[in-house]
């Protein structure tokens, strides 16, 4: 018998000795986390976002009444993020201070790389560019220690950063850097945000009919993940990208399929603005 | 976009949220526009674009759908008959709400962690002292004389394999991927072991030596349970049976393969990170 099969046939033993005891159960308190943290990330994925912020509560309470930080940092982002979405603002950056203000040491270092990745966010949102600029560069530089999954985020995020600041070619370095990271991790959601970056910073830079095939990727890939806000923003910047090359026929056309995803998915402020906008035309 | 309003009534709205995609052949036609108490269970009324009702005949059915990963997008999935006159406003499709292969791998992958969790604890038990091994010794015995009951657990399995030729091919693509997982990763842990603890290896030889015919036989029928996998491609058939082949499965995995390793912890539940949330007007 070779070595090879001596050590496979241990392993296969080993794992036999493993079933032949009684399994541990594992802590309740720590799955009743799991469970609740589960159910939180499958409401938001649905769209049912305030549903989805009660779980997300749930597990971050049970996760600090056994100390576990990691999942109290997990949690402490998730609701972050539906908090966002729901329009609460200060309850989102409240709930990364949990993270960010901690004591160094406190919190696995991955949960800190998100908190400030997620605090960029915040920040871009509420177009505090230089906040923005200053936690996603943290960010990076934690992730470029720790080899982090999130490369594409946070370089999006920075090319974001730099179309807000009006810096158009860092923008579209940053998303072609962010276009590559993200297809080598076979990652659609960020693949499509990097294209819908480029087709903005090359409109910005005067250069439409140059964004034009990009955003048009952006719009194939959010349409394969069936995300209507994505959808309507890549909509948009072919409107504006269209019209700006002086296609005011695509433009139009561009517009009214966004009106209908508005009125479609009830996006009252959206399909207001749109319409709005066809009216003048 | 004009669209038609059609519905279902499920016994269980478990999942199922105004706003979820419907879609035919993994297209978006439609979305869940309604859910209401109905006398039957709960109502769901779905809104499709009238322009697709064309390939949506009278008699389709609808049913609860994830993508492959657990963590996946739900939907509902059209499901169409093969011909008749086209849904018309106010019509009703039979529901449909079966557990996918993506769930059943995810009640695997629930049931092999802590099984690998022992894995690791017996392994660092290894690493941290040599005065256990008469103990450990005397476990493999035990253990090894249970391989045969195993090996009889697997060529049921395969005997239900080979009678199987359900659909489900993508499904099925992704139960033959995971398979290819576990032999890669079982080929990794195996290499690590081999640095890790070759004194242990040369003590435990005559043991192994005692289970040498029992693991070849195994190994046999491992390759055996792959040609199945690859002959057949659907292995495992919706609903109740899968769940209870795939309970086989765990079974044997957990008595004799190092397949914990091959399997992906969970993902996490905590939401993934998106930059779309600092684009322009998401305040």
């Amino acid at each position: 018998m070779t070595h090879t099969l001596r050590l496979a046939v241990l392993l296969a033993s080993l794992c036999a000795g493993c079933a032949g005891r009684p399994q541990p159960a594992p802590p309740p308190a720590q799955e009743r986390i799991a469970e609740a943290a589960a159910r939180g990330a499958a409401l938001a994925r649905a769209g049912d976002n305030a549903a989805a912020a009660l779980r997300f509560q749930e597990a971050l309470r049970i996760a600090r009444t056994i100390e576990d930080a990691d999942a109290v940092g997990a949690n402490a982002i998730s609701l972050s993020i539906v908090y966002q979405r729901l329009g609460h603002h200060a309850a989102a950056r409240s709930a990364l201070a949990v993270v960010l203000d901690a004591q160094a040491g406190r919190f696995p270092e991955r949960r800190v790389l998100q908190a400030e990745l997620r605090q960029a966010i915040l920040a871009l949102a509420a177009t505090d560019t230089r906040d923005a600029a200053a936690y996603a560069q943290r960010a990076w530089e934690r992730c470029q220690r720790l080899g982090c999954e999130l490369a594409a985020t946070i370089l999006n995020v920075q090319s974001n950063a730099a179309l807000d600041g009006a810096d158009a070619a860092a923008a579209l370095r940053l998303a072609q850097a962010a276009e590559s990271s993200a297809r080598g991790r076979a990652d659609r959601a960020e693949t499509a945000n990097a294209l819908r970056n480029i087709g903005r910073a090359r409109a910005r830079l005067g250069d439409p009919a140059g964004a034009i095939p990009a955003l048009e990727q952006a719009l194939e890939i959010d349409r394969a993940l069936a995300d209507p806000r994505k959808i309507l923003a890549d909509l948009a910047e072919l409107e504006r990208a269209s019209a700006a090359k002086g296609d005011a026929q695509a433009a139009r056309g561009y517009s009214e399929r966004a009106l209908a995803i508005s009125r479609a998915a009830r996006n009252g402020a959206g399909g207001e603005e749109t319409e709005v906008q066809l009216r003048l035309r | 976009m004009h669209q038609t309003t059609v519905h279902f009534v499920t016994p269980n709205a478990l999942g199922i949220n105004q706003g979820m995609p419907v879609k035919l052949y993994g297209y978006s036609v439609g979305s869940v526009k309604q859910l209401g108490l109905a006398a039957e269970g709960v109502e769901v009324q779905l809104a499709i674009a009238t322009d697709h009702l064309w390939r949506i005949p009278k008699g389709s059915q609808a049913r609860f759908a994830r993508e492959a990963s657990v963590v996946g997008a739900s939907s509902i999935e059209i499901m169409p008959a093969k011909s008749g006159a086209p849904l018309v406003e106010g019509d009703r499709l039979a529901f449909e709400r079966s557990r996918t292969i993506s769930e059943i791998m995810d009640e695997i992958r629930r049931q092999t962690v802590p099984a690998f969790n022992e894995l690791k604890q017996v392994l660092s038990q290894l690493n941290r002292s040599s005065e256990d091994v008469s103990v450990l010794l005397a476990a493999l015995r035990a253990e090894a004389e249970r391989l045969p009951a195993t090996h009889q657990a697997l060529n049921e399995l395969l005997k239900n394999g080979a009678r199987t030729t359900a659909e489900v091919g993508r499904e099925a693509t992704a139960t033959l991927g995971a398979a290819r997982r576990a032999s890669e990763s079982a080929q990794r842990a195996t290499d690590q072991i081999g640095q890790a603890v070759p004194e242990l290896a040369a003590k435990l030889s005559s043991t192994l030596e005692s289970i040498d015919s029992a693991a070849g036989q195994l190994r046999r029928t491992g390759q055996e349970a792959q040609d199945v996998l690859k002959r057949t491609q659907p292995v495992v058939e919706r609903g109740e049976t899968a769940l209870r082949e795939a309970g086989e499965v765990i079974g044997a995995a957990k008595r004799v393969w190092p397949l914990s390793g091959s399997f992906e912890q969970p993902a996490e539940a905590a939401l993934a990170i998106d930059s779309f949330d600092a684009y322009p007007g998401r305040k």
